[in-house]
């Protein structure tokens, strides 16, 4: 019966997001109906399943594994658990969902996107439901994926703003360094030292709740409607974290050394984004770090060991700045007002709080250090893009040589090596993984020709499937055909899409806006990046995720390769998909970038045979 | 630091930095902090063209729409919106020779127009090309996120906790040349060697420095500096107010064009050091072709797809103006019905949410007779109420004022004043406490459950409780403010402390006279001045009254009743040949047009035998609120229709204090006219909210004297209001602010869109959504001589009319004739017709749907019997 209910939590709103993804309802009361109807019935139902399992003492529960895909040992199963800690954060979850959808019944009244709006937030409703929920690792990481996907699109809810698909994507990328963590520990959970888990759950907890060094992301990401800011980086998303450590601490609780890094890292992100909160110039950044500096206390208070009051906490802030963050337009009013009621007849002086303490001549360096955010962005920027924009330099003009060497280099590998000795299986994978990454890293260089960049990304992923291949016994190939023949269906229909808009070889400005009333183009080609990037309702989810079990067990340096790889190639299909059908569009800017010469120097003899072929 | 070709910065050359920054600023909007909105022309700086012209060279400048998209006229067209015979006039004026007419028609109606596009100078001028040739690299979009929070952290009005080192005593540039100097860590961009050396320098040196390092060629330096400018209006807009009227910051700070500009060329040279090294060739210095660098001064050549759009704007117009001035003129025509002996006299603001209110209480009470009149009501004063820190100004914009009323509270309240609000009573999560590490973590477990409570309450059953601040300067009732000065008294600022006896006398007399309400006064005078109370809303200041800039009109009528109830002006006035009988009460009142309810001023002080006469007026003024909130209700869709006046009445007060709600009202939208005249032309017409009305004597002002007072105050006003709404309506992105949802408050100066967005200017969709895009049209009840010398007696109200940025004209009292101003001379206008439409109250008017309706008779005067006609 609990687990009915439980389901119908789940279920309801995602169910009803996919047709109003899907179908066009114009009407926006029936929009509004529907969806709140989706989001109490999943209210209610949890929260009578909460009532039942109370009813029966409140002890923890499990419901039977349902298994839902099993393969060779490996097994993706639909399991719940119930127990203190995820009633809580459940009641939470569908208290403030329930709370600020119908807050934006009326708040987003006759805005264009009334549909799309509803439809992510209820994807995110299901998500963090099942997040919360989730009785394994591999289950919760389908919540955790559906999150970070809904975070993105509706960070980009205004797509024509090239700041807003510019922010989404940067939150997007850091999830996915989250991601990786997570998935890495998912497939970890049953064979995995703790220390290694527990580092890993750390990464995924950090980028996911914004702790040190990812803090950055979380005022940028505030382009959405307030109300999804709230929901999102004021309430729920930014608490997965925490949640998923909370979940979590008979994984890791043991080793010393990550309750030490955990608690540095939420001791230091608490230090420091309490500073940055007090320089922000506006209300929506200041909340949005106040809510990251108290994350990091509870992450403190997690390697201390005290639940219940980390839970307290997680609750509390995430109610608070969910409101504060609702009741932001308030501030005009009533600062002005406080001001001058404080002062009664002049504004009051601003304060530098404690950095009085200080001698006066760091003040200015702790201000500017405040101002820079501490540098993380540009520290981060310096240790992985920069590296990444100089292969891409190096790679652009000379891609489809390195690549044809490459390909030949496989083949050779594949026809050469002989069948039977695991070693050559593994430097055939190791050859692949290579080929994988080669194509990854052209996907990333030509972004300018959107379709080019699918094929890459399709190219890479297939090159996964190969290393599979290579890497596991060949009885065992079964994962990697399915991913294959799943992605390559995605990447066709992605490069269809694509196309559609802009011809192969073509060239586009960032953030060309090409959605724009090319509905069916932008439909494909966001169920293939949805797809690429692992979306837990397509097939390439389970696929990943097969994948990386499968070579697990061979290597674990190949594996973690691999989930780079997938991660990567994520990352890039979203990327493309933003650069392409994201942004306002301009038929004068494209028009000009329309065959011009590109960002990184010439153009290679292929790019010319490209556009010979099709003039 | 290293030696790098830093050019010395030639300061003799023939440059002139200040004259060019001077004429940079012209073309930046001009938008003050967000509590102080004022309406005004969106376009002023091209206000000297022709309209058709200033805004295709402002889309030219900006990079906007010049008008609506075809689609928009075309649809209006194929609603019956534009009337055939509107185009047909149109065209007419656009194109002498008969067949070009033809086909412009069939382009126009075929829907084959090609929208143009104008990309604006910040996306394709010297700068965009320069730039786009160094491989893309967007300087704005790697410069702009650190400089909005200098500039955000510099200006703060009380957002922030830590407030930027040296804010309080440094220019802008000062202090960022200071923390760049002083501070021991580098401050992205300005650490690069060129940039440093720069920062080194004055503000003036330091910006022709950066301009001679980064463009190099000195003809290049003006239109390099405008295109930057011009890639943050916003900000650059705002920085030029607080340079020309510093008073409007709260917290006072000496910020100057000049310091933005070499802020941010210093730092966007400091982003090309980044990028290309110290190295680099100045961008001006490689160019081979350039792009157009001709300031925007003079009219562009318009394509024919401008011109076509023009054609249909005006025939969009026509179509609202030709039945508005049929059923001005045949009302005017028909002779008043006996009317019952008056009561009292209403006098309300000219603002077009009056129009309505005004309507409804005459349908209530058919003797209470009303008059419409700049909501300042004559008295021009800077205010500061018991609650507000500083002085406000409550008259139009362009007007200094030089009085300034203190509002005190009396012995018995005073200890309330002094102490501020305890704890319990201020709203924490407002408060930046919260976000702090120590006091953030104990709060954060104090405040969220209530958090949670209030937000529940909120969603589900709105109240005033959680987030309502009283907006600022309103009048306290128990407290009591100055008016009469003793003396010579200043305050510390040489304003004078309150008005003479004399100085009231006059300003009283000419406003009664100017209405023509000077002689056979009723018992009862009430003056409403008008605000709107709303939460969540930073626009709060718009929703107030334009004729106060942007403040509640309360103190002012407050003042205006007490001043004419006082003995020794009414003694005063009698000199100048007002009689007001001691049986002659006035009484201020602010009306609250977002909960259409009714407040009265000083009612304590009044002597007994006003009571009943009062108490009828309030009742009937109430029943009047209940029948507006049910008219206004039509235009919300989320209101169910029909409404009856009861749940319309709690439907707005809902709205008023919902959280959720971003339209609590929807202000001057659909505004659309002005009538200047006697309220027989009016009175009994519906004019669907769309119409200005202030009142005028003809009859009193034979030489136009008193029509001049009147326009200079009513045109910049309304005017202000209408171009603002027409052309946040036509690019909501460029002159709008876009959508509300995602705004964030930045600094409680301005709102912006994320973290790194430009404040934004104009106003927001939820405003303007369903507002017609059409040019005021003021009417005065005046022969044309008179009107055409009353306008042009004020060069900047004339401007406007000459431009054309209104539409001018008359209807001549003598011969009922209506004349508009076209091309320099008053035209006579044929063909009016009367309008088809009649209904038996406002209320059954308002039924018609949610759309504009048209003109029509309403109320005991509709001749046409009811309910027959219906559009």
């Amino acid at each position: 019966m609990i687990e009915t209910l439980l389901v119908l939590g789940v279920a309801a709103p995602l169910a009803l997001a996919l047709v109003l993804g899907a179908r066009r309802v114009e009407s926006e009361r029936a929009v509004a109906r529907l969806a709140q109807g989706a989001a109490a019935l999943s209210g209610a139902s949890s929260l009578l399943a909460v009532g039942l399992w109370i009813a029966h003492g409140a002890s923890p529960l499990a419901t039977p594994p349902r298994v839902l895909f099993e393969h060779e040992g490996y097994r993706f199963a639909f399991e719940l658990r119930l127990d203190g800690s995820s009633v809580v954060f459940l009641v939470l979850v569908q208290f403030t969902t329930g709370m600020v959808l119908r807050f934006s019944r009326f708040y987003l009244h006759r805005e264009p996107g009334f549909r799309r709006f509803f439809a992510i937030a209820l994807m995110f409703q299901a998500a963090m439901t099942v997040l919360t929920l989730a009785g394994n690792l591999d289950l919760m990481f389908a919540g955790w994926e559906m999150v970070g996907l809904s975070s993105f699109l509706l960070i980009a809810f205004y797509r024509e703003r090239p700041s807003a698909v510019r922010n989404a994507l940067k939150t997007y990328s850091v999830y996915r360094v989250a991601d990786m963590g997570m998935l890495m520990a998912a497939c970890l959970a049953e064979t995995g030292s703790h220390r290694v888990l527990g580092l890993l759950l750390l990464l995924a907890a950090v980028g996911k709740s914004a702790q040190f060094p990812f803090s950055f992301w979380v005022p940028r990401a505030m382009e959405g409607p307030t109300p999804s800011s709230a929901l999102f980086y004021g309430a729920l998303s930014v608490h997965a974290g925490a949640y998923l450590l909370l979940r979590t601490f008979a994984l890791w609780g043991d080793v010393t050394l990550v309750r030490i890094c955990i608690g540095a890292v939420g001791l230091l992100t608490a230090a420091l984004c309490s500073m940055f909160a007090r320089v922000q110039p506006t209300i929506k950044a200041q909340v949005g770090y106040a809510s990251v500096t108290q994350v990091g206390l509870i992450f403190v208070e997690l390697a201390l060991g005290l639940h219940r009051l980390a839970l307290a906490h997680v609750v509390c802030n995430a109610l608070l700045r969910c409101y504060q963050l609702l009741v932001s337009p308030s501030a005009v009013a009533y600062l002005l007002r406080k001001q001058a009621s404080a002062a009664s007849g002049g504004a009051t002086e601003l304060r530098f709080s404690y950095a009085r303490l200080l001698p006066r001549r760091w003040h200015t360096a702790l201000y500017v250090f405040a101002v820079s955010e501490g540098y993380l962005k540009e520290g981060l920027k310096l240790v992985t893009w920069s590296p990444l924009r100089t292969l891409g330099r190096l790679i652009l003009p000379r891609q489809a040589a390195l690549f044809a060497v490459g390909s030949i280099g496989a083949l050779a590998a594949v026809a050469l090596a002989p069948r039977s000795t695991a070693g050559t299986d593994r430097v055939m994978a190791w050859v692949f993984i290579a080929l994988a990454l080669l194509a990854s890293g052209c996907a990333l260089s030509s972004w300018r020709r959107p379709a080019y960049a699918m094929a890459w990304v399709s190219g890479s992923s297939l090159a996964v499937a190969a290393a599979v291949f290579a890497i596991s016994p060949a009885h065992n190939s079964f994962a990697g055909i399915t991913y294959a023949l799943a992605i390559a269906i995605l990447c066709a229909l992605g490069f269809v899409g694509t196309a559609m808009v802009v011809p192969a070889g073509k060239r586009i400005p960032r953030y060309a806006g090409f959605s724009e009333g090319r509905p069916l183009a932008t439909g494909l080609a966001l169920i293939s990046t949805l797809g690429i990037a692992g979306f837990p309702l397509l097939p390439t989810f389970v696929g990943e995720d097969l994948l990386l079990h499968d070579t697990l067990r061979e290597s674990a340096a190949a594996s973690a390769a691999i989930m780079g790889a997938l991660a990567l190639n994520g990352y890039l299909a979203v990327r493309t998909f933003a650069f392409t059908f994201l942004g306002q569009h301009r038929p004068e800017e494209a028009a000009r970038w329309d065959g011009a010469s590109g960002v990184f120097g010439k153009e290679s003899w292929f790019d010319r045979w490209a556009r010979s072929r099709v003039a | 630091m290293s030696s790098t070709a830093v050019p010395s910065p030639r300061l003799d050359a023939a440059f002139d930095l200040d004259a060019a920054l001077h004429r940079i600023a012209h073309w930046l909007p001009a938008q003050g902090p967000i509590k102080d909105f004022v309406h005004h022309n969106t376009l002023h700086a091209f206000q000297g063209m022709p309209f058709h012209d200033g805004v295709s060279a402002a889309a030219r400048l900006y990079g906007a729409r010049a008008a609506m998209p075809p689609a928009f006229f075309l649809e209006a067209y194929r609603a019956g919106r534009i009337a055939d015979a509107a185009l047909d006039r149109a065209l007419a004026a656009a194109f002498a020779d008969e067949g070009a007419r033809a086909e412009a028609r069939a382009k126009l109606v075929d829907g084959r127009l090609e929208e143009p596009r104008f990309p604006g100078r910040a996306r394709q001028g010297l700068r965009a090309t320069w730039t786009r040739r160094l491989g893309g690299v967007a300087l704005h979009r790697r410069s702009h996120l650190q400089l909005f929070r200098l500039l955000g952290g510099y200006l703060d009005q009380g957002l922030s906790t830590w407030s930027m080192p040296g804010a309080d005593r440094m220019g802008f540039y000062e202090c960022v040349a200071h923390l760049v100097r002083v501070s021991r860590l580098p401050l992205v961009p300005f650490e690069t060697p060129g940039a440093r050396a720069l920062m080194a320098l004055p503000a003036r040196e330091a910006l022709v420095g950066a301009l001679a390092r980064t463009v190099g060629r000195e003809e290049g330096y003006e239109p390099y500096l405008l295109e930057t400018l011009l890639t943050l209006p916003g900000w650059a807009g705002l920085v030029g107010e607080c340079e020309r009227n510093p008073w409007q910051l709260l917290t006072p700070r000496r910020m100057e064009l000049l310091d933005l500009a070499a802020v941010t060329l210093v730092a966007e040279l400091g982003h090309l050091e980044r990028e290309l090294g110290t190295g680099f060739a100045p961008l001006g210095l490689v160019a081979s072709s350039d792009e157009a660098t001709a300031p925007p001064d003079e009219p562009p050549v318009r394509g024919e797809a401008e011109r076509l759009l023009s054609v249909w704007q005006e025939a969009f117009e026509w179509s609202y103006y030709a039945p508005f001035l049929g059923g001005v003129r045949a009302n005017a025509a028909r002779t008043p019905l006996p009317r019952p002996a008056t009561t009292a006299w209403a006098v309300f603001c000219i603002d077009d949410r009056s129009c309505s209110a005004r309507r409804h209480l005459e349908e209530v009470a058919p003797g209470v007779a009303t008059f419409g009149t700049a909501g300042f009501f004559g008295l021009d004063f800077f205010y500061r109420g018991v609650d507000d820190a500083i002085a406000g100004k409550h008259c139009p914009a362009p007007v200094t004022p030089r009085h300034l009323i203190v509002e005190e509270y009396d012995l018995l309240h005073q200890k309330k004043a002094a102490r501020p609000l305890p704890w319990w009573r201020r709203r924490l999560t407002l408060e930046q406490h919260s976000n702090t590490f120590l006091r953030g973590w104990v709060l954060s477990y104090a405040l969220g459950l209530s958090a949670a409570a209030r937000l529940f309450a909120n969603v589900f059953r709105p109240s005033l409780a959680p987030v309502t601040v009283p907006p600022l300067s309103t009048v306290n009732h128990d407290a009591r403010f100055k008016l009469l000065r003793d003396g010579d008294e200043r305050s510390p600022e040489g304003l004078l402390l309150g008005y003479s006896s004399e100085e009231l006398a006059d300003r009283v007399a000419s406003v009664l006279r100017s209405i023509g309400a000077d002689r056979a006064f009723p018992p009862l005078v009430v003056l409403f001045g008008h605000g709107a109370s709303s939460v969540n809303n930073p626009y709060f200041a718009a929703y107030n009254c334009g004729a106060c800039s942007g403040r509640v009109g309360a103190p002012n009528a407050r003042a205006f009743a007490k001043a004419a109830n006082r003995p020794e002006v009414r003694a005063a006035l009698r000199a100048r040949g007002v009689d007001i009988p001691a049986s002659t009460l006035f009484v201020g009142a602010v009306y609250d047009t977002t909960r259409d309810e009714a407040m009265y001023f000083d009612l304590d002080r009044m002597s007994e035998r006003f009571h009943g006469a009062l108490e009828d007026f309030r009742r009937q003024c109430a029943a009047a609120a209940a029948r507006n909130a049910a008219e206004r209700c039509r235009r919300f869709e989320s209101v169910p229709l029909p409404v009856p006046p009861e749940r319309a009445l709690s439907e707005v007060r809902l709205r008023s204090m919902s959280l959720f709600e971003p339209r609590p009202e929807y202000n001057h939208a659909t505004n659309a006219s002005c009538v200047v005249g006697r309220r027989a032309l009016t009175e009994g017409l519906f004019l669907d909210r769309r119409t200005f009305l202030s009142s005028y004597e003809p009859s009193r002002d034979p030489g136009g004297t008193i029509l001049a007072g009147i326009l200079a105050a009513v045109i910049p006003v309304c005017a202000g209001i209408n171009l603002e709404y027409l052309f946040s309506r036509i690019d909501p992105r460029v002159y709008g602010a876009g959508s509300k949802l995602p705004h964030n408050v930045n600094g409680l100066l301005g709102v912006c869109n994320g973290v790194e967005g430009d404040l934004l200017t104009g106003l927001p969709t939820q405003m303007t959504e369903i507002h017609d895009p059409v040019r005021l049209l003021v009417i005065v009840e005046q022969s044309p001589e008179v009107a055409l010398r009353a306008a042009a007696a004020s060069p900047s109200v004339f401007e406007f009319v000459e431009n054309e940025w209104i539409r001018y004209g008359c209807l001549d009292p003598a011969s009922n004739e209506v004349w508009t101003y076209r091309g320099g001379a008053m035209v006579k206008v044929d063909g009016l017709t009367p309008p088809a439409f009649a209904w038996p109250t406002s209320l059954d008017a308002a039924r018609q749907g949610r759309d504009n309706l048209p003109v029509g008779f309403v109320g005991r005067r509709a001749a046409v019997p009811a309910g027959e006609a219906r559009p």
